[in-house]
């Protein structure tokens, strides 16, 4: 195996809760698709399944500039603004900036790292990679988990990865030293209609199917940038259902939706675009 | 106004719920130490200058030095539940007893829910009688002395104070002492300090300095630049200090295991 070949990325379990525990490293789980980067005789950007990230969103081809020579890094693409990550402008490839989240070094300087435990390599990627421009080193904290999870949640983040700092990179393997606690809830909901709000954002309704009904469970702010379909205007439209997955924190007594925002959504009548279908997120 | 945290005063079988909050408000201008070139806000590194490298936060623990130039590694502090902030009364002397040198930092004490009426009694109490409450507080996990006393008719407020022992003596008999002025001296120095005799006016000394940097700091408001910094870099940077700020700050109440 050589720099710019394809490694497989390491896969998490889902922990049944958060927790703390000593000999643990807890980073943020950003919510994107999984990106290996090579830097070797070429430069790459493999998805999780090894497609060529870079054919979907050219503007990685920069983040050469930003990073050092022979290295092999794992991270999370995202696209970012406000602040913030946002899944479905990467999902519709519209994001003014993206970043690439690096979050582990598995080659470095003719060395593969992989059976080196996790604390070593991460003092590998903070010596050779450094925050800037399109690269940032994703950062954590040791043993406190549950804290960090509740700063996660608190930000409305996707969740956090806990990581074992004695652990070893398996390649595609899925194992019970990386785990990862979830502060959102991901689920598809139908859209059943649309709704102006008096300030001129839109709002999609959202139902689900339960026991053969369909009960509503709230609304979400339709994604920035997307605008209604012509002719539609006024208060409440029902419209040809379709399918959006929801990034959402708790249910209301009721059922409905708290903190609820739109992840990415199917093609329907109202557009949008398909997922790149290289790009496949980590469940 | 923030509350630093919401405890309970101990007194006999009563407690009462309050809120504590800074009373004072820090007298300097915030000011930044950025780089000049790009106005971004610089960043220490904790560096082991043995190993030549930056550290992370959980390779720094707190060692004491020992005479000798070994230390040795103290554990770190033991965290305490959350809402153990309890300001136990041991007794009530009068106000003059106390040496103002003890008094380090004064809280408003605001009542918490149910907790108004034996507020309001400690308060009038302390205020008829003349006296005040020492105590005992703690902030953080760090224990102190404390004097709890009747601001007003109906506000209490807290002062933070230092441990008596943390008092330089020496310091106490700098002033000479078989020093006897003559009968004129003591006449003339009193009818000096009578002629210059006036009660506290606070609003009469305002903070020169600082109104002079606010002034300064408002004539160069058309020159003000943002930071050239790589965006969204400097975004991300900022939210994970925003994380680990907030699991530090969880550590530090206790609160970091629900």
């Amino acid at each position: 195996m050589e720099p710019g070949d394809f490694v497989s990325p390491m896969l998490a379990v889902t922990a049944p809760g958060p927790f703390s525990r000593p000999g643990w490293w807890f980073e943020t789980k950003w919510d994107g698709y999984r990106a290996i980067i090579s830097v070797g005789q070429r430069y790459a950007i493999y998805s999780r399944r090894g497609h060529d990230l870079m054919s979907w969103y050219p503007e990685l081809r920069r983040a050469q500039e930003d990073l050092p020579d022979d290295i092999v890094l794992d991270a999370e693409l995202v696209a970012w603004s406000a602040g913030r990550p946002h899944f479905s402008d990467l999902q519709r490839r519209s994001a003014r900036q993206y970043l690439l989240m690096v979050f582990d070094c598995l080659y470095s300087q003719g060395r593969w790292l992989m059976h080196e435990p996790l604390a070593r390599r991460l003092e590998e990627l903070h010596r050779r990679v450094s925050t800037r421009g399109l690269v940032a080193v994703s950062e954590g904290v040791p043993d406190n988990g549950a804290a960090f999870f509740s700063a996660v949640r608190d930000m409305e983040l996707e969740g956090v990865m806990a990581k074992r700092l004695d652990s070893l990179y398996l390649p595609g393997r899925r194992s019970p030293a990386w785990q990862k606690f979830l502060a959102l809830k991901m689920e598809w909901f139908w859209v059943t209609g649309l709704m102006e709000a008096s300030d001129g954002q839109w709002y999609w309704l959202l139902g689900e199917h339960t026991e053969g009904t369909r009960q509503a469970v709230g609304k979400v702010r339709a994604p920035g940038g997307w605008s209604p379909p012509a002719g539609i205007d006024g208060n409440i439209r029902w419209v040809r259902p379709f399918l959006v997955e929801v990034a959402y924190r708790e249910r209301t007594r009721e059922g409905h939706l708290r903190h609820a925002r739109v992840r990415q959504w199917k093609s329907g009548d109202l557009g949008g675009e398909n997922p790149p279908p290289g790009a496949d997120h980590i469940p | 106004m923030r509350s630093l945290y919401k405890g309970i005063i101990g007194f006999g079988l009563v407690s009462i719920p309050i809120q504590v909050f800074k009373a004072m408000e820090t007298e300097r201008v915030t000011t930044h130490w950025i780089h000049e070139a790009c106005h971004t806000r610089i960043q220490y590194q904790k560096y082991c200058p043995a190993c030549e490298r930056a550290l992370e936060g959980g390779e720094v623990v707190t060692g004491a030095p020992l005479p000798d130039g070994r230390f040795v590694v103290l554990p770190p502090p033991e965290k305490r539940p959350a809402g153990d902030h309890t300001i136990t009364i041991l007794n009530f002397p009068e106000l003059q007893d106390i040496d103002p040198v003890f008094y380090e930092t004064a809280y408003w004490l605001k009542p918490g829910p149910g907790g108004q009426k034996a507020y309001a009694l400690l308060a009038q109490v302390m205020r008829d009688m003349g006296r005040v409450a020492l105590a005992e507080m703690r902030l953080r996990s760090r224990p102190s002395l404390a004097v709890v006393r009747a601001f007003n008719d109906h506000t209490l407020m807290m002062h933070r104070m230092y441990y008596p022992e943390s008092l330089r003596q020496e310091g106490s008999g700098f002033g000479p002492v078989d020093l006897a002025a003559t009968d004129k001296e003591l006449e003339m120095a009193k009818t000096l300090v009578q002629h210059m005799a006036e009660p506290f006016d606070p609003s009469r000394y305002p903070n020169e300095h600082r109104l002079e940097k606010l002034r300064q700091i408002e004539a160069l408001m058309p020159t003000a630049e943002a930071p050239r910094t790589a965006q969204p870099g400097q975004e991300v940077l900022d939210l994970m200090e925003k994380l680990r700020a907030s699991v530090q700050a969880q550590a530090q109440h206790g609160t970091g295991t629900d």
